[in-house]
């Protein structure tokens, strides 16, 4: 382990039973002689991303607080929904004017606000309906620039769809109960998308970044204003990208860009 | 790793007489034995965005020829102001051909807020279009900026007021656009729309630009930069003294550096 690296703080969305290969990739970072900090707190009693943020970094102060973790910039890293917590972290802590030196996103996606239409993610995640058109009012903008026609259609193809769906399975309101960790990914769906104005890494698997019309930064680039570096992982997907033996190469990665930063 | 440097083009979005400051920083560069090719396209033969990109992108590959680099020789791009509507133009469509450019850099390029276009008045300014007008608006209600609808009718009559009272005294806008510093290549550049690069580009910023692009340090490129981008701050300069002496020194170092590892580079991991 390199001793001027402070421990990297990972922030996990899932818990062990739903998802073990995370805790299982963490437990080989630890193997390569990483030192680690996990945070896994579960979502059930937060109303929005931030709330659920702001206790994590309460986790961290504590840990600062006992000296398990250095008073010193932080090193986070965040995979998947993990990750998504982590964005609003990063915000947090920028605004308390501590911002990290390190900041990792492994196959961290943002959909797009026309995906948010066509996969039926405001009905799946129970969107409060005054967010729809801020998020929407965005496919207007360059460099999208899509046309009120195209949005407009969008709307009608994805409201008959449901409709369809509705018709053979019931209402989307009694299918969300088989969506696992729902009110987790609900409250990552639903966060309030803000600048982040530090630089950031990002970990993208060639599945993911074709998932996200082969946009590099996965959707993110709008509200990323601090910079960010992208390392593309081929040949491999949003599962098997933090898994053996793909996943000794990212924690190679990892380590590396943390200690250009150190 | 460092690697033997291509030559270096540079887009120019003003003339020598409109703006000597750059073509002397460019000879700085020269000085240090650096070879600039120095591109530039004014806008008045030209009807949109996109033919002076394609006129720039013509341009550049003569240039290259001339000067004996092969067709799949790389060269990196560097710009200046409004030079770097143009580079990101050329730059897209570089990689279309499968041209390499290992290095872009743009040097305090930045893109107007939506909300700076109404406040200073440049939709009326520029002849830019309405529709070009609500797109851009629509954008100060969705996230991230968030505007609430109040403040954005707010800013619109504030602005309209204003214009009101200034058309009374010199006449409507219309007559007193010839007078606009640069008019014909701002109003193809507020109407062009840019498009994204899936390369990493490198950014000089000064602190004056992010503070007056309330803090966003790509100064409003981010969106357009889906490959990544580093931003190198110019600490205590504005846009117009960072490319000259004494800051300009610093500032081509830095260029060199980067240069010779282009930084954000995306790799395989």
């Amino acid at each position: 382990m390199d001793d001027r690296l402070p421990p990297l703080v990972s922030i996990r969305g899932w818990n062990a039973d739903d998802d073990p290969r995370y805790p299982a990739f963490i437990d080989q970072m630890r193997a390569a002689d990483i030192d680690v900090f996990d945070i896994y707190i579960e979502a059930d009693t937060f109303s929005t991303i931030g709330e659920w943020a702001a206790a994590a970094i309460a986790e961290i102060d504590e840990a600062i607080t006992r000296g398990t973790i250095p008073n010193q910039p932080l090193h986070l890293i965040g995979y998947c929904l993990g990750g998504n917590i982590l964005r609003d972290i990063t915000n947090l802590l920028t605004q308390q004017h501590r911002p990290p030196a390190y900041v990792g996103l492994i196959d961290v996606f943002l959909r797009t606000p026309a995906m948010f239409i066509s996969y039926g993610l405001y009905g799946r995640f129970a969107m409060p309906w005054r967010r729809i058109p801020f998020l929407q009012m965005s496919r207007f903008s360059a460099p999208e620039n899509e046309t009120l026609h195209a949005v407009i259609g969008s709307w009608a193809r994805q409201l008959l769809r449901a409709t369809r769906t509705a018709l053979r399975r019931g209402p989307i309101r009694s299918r969300r109960e088989n969506i696992r960790n729902w009110h987790a990914q609900r409250l990552a769906y639903n966060a309030k998308r803000v600048r982040i104005t530090v630089p950031l890494h990002l970990y993208v698997s060639s599945f993911t970044l074709a998932d996200n019309n082969n946009d590099p930064s996965c959707g993110m680039a709008r509200y990323l204003c601090g910079g960010f570096n992208v390392s593309m992982m081929p040949g491999v997907d949003h599962h098997t990208c933090i898994e053996p033996p793909f996943a000794t190469e990212l924690i190679a990665t990892i380590n590396r860009d943390r200690n250009r930063v150190a | 790793m460092s690697r033997e440097l291509p030559p270096l083009v540079s887009i120019r979005g003003w003339d020598a007489n409109d703006d000597p400051r750059y073509p002397v920083f460019l000879d700085q560069i020269r000085a240090t034995g650096i070879k600039v090719i120095d591109i530039y396209v004014g806008a008045e033969n030209h009807k949109t965005m996109q033919s002076i990109v394609d006129a720039a992108t013509a341009d550049i590959e003569d240039q290259l020829e001339q000067s004996g680099i092969a067709p799949d020789e790389p060269f990196d791009m560097l710009a200046y102001c409004v030079g770097g509507d143009v580079l990101l133009g050329a730059a897209h469509t570089f990689q279309q051909r499968r041209r390499p450019t290992p290095f872009l850099g743009l040097i305090d390029c930045y893109i107007t807020s939506p909300k700076a276009r109404v406040t200073t008045g440049v939709y009326g300014r520029y002849g830019i279009s309405w529709s070009h007008r609500l797109r851009d608006q629509a954008d100060r209600l969705a996230e991230p900026s968030n505007e609430k609808l109040t403040a954005v009718i707010g800013s619109w009559i504030g602005q309209y007021a204003k214009s009101f009272r200034i058309a009374l005294r010199h006449g409507p806008r219309w007559t007193r656009r010839k007078n606009s510093y640069g008019y014909a290549y701002n109003h193809l550049s507020f109407e062009g729309d840019l498009p994204y690069v899936t390369k990493p580009v490198v950014l000089y910023n000064t602190s004056q630009m992010i503070t007056e692009a309330e803090g966003d340090r790509s100064l409003g490129l981010s969106r357009y930069l889906r490959s990544g981008y580093v931003v190198r701050v110019l600490a205590e300069q504005d846009h117009h003294n960072c490319i000259t002496p004494p800051h300009s020194d610093a500032l081509i170092a830095l260029i060199a550096a980067d240069r010779s590892e282009p930084p954000g580079t995306t790799r395989q991991t």
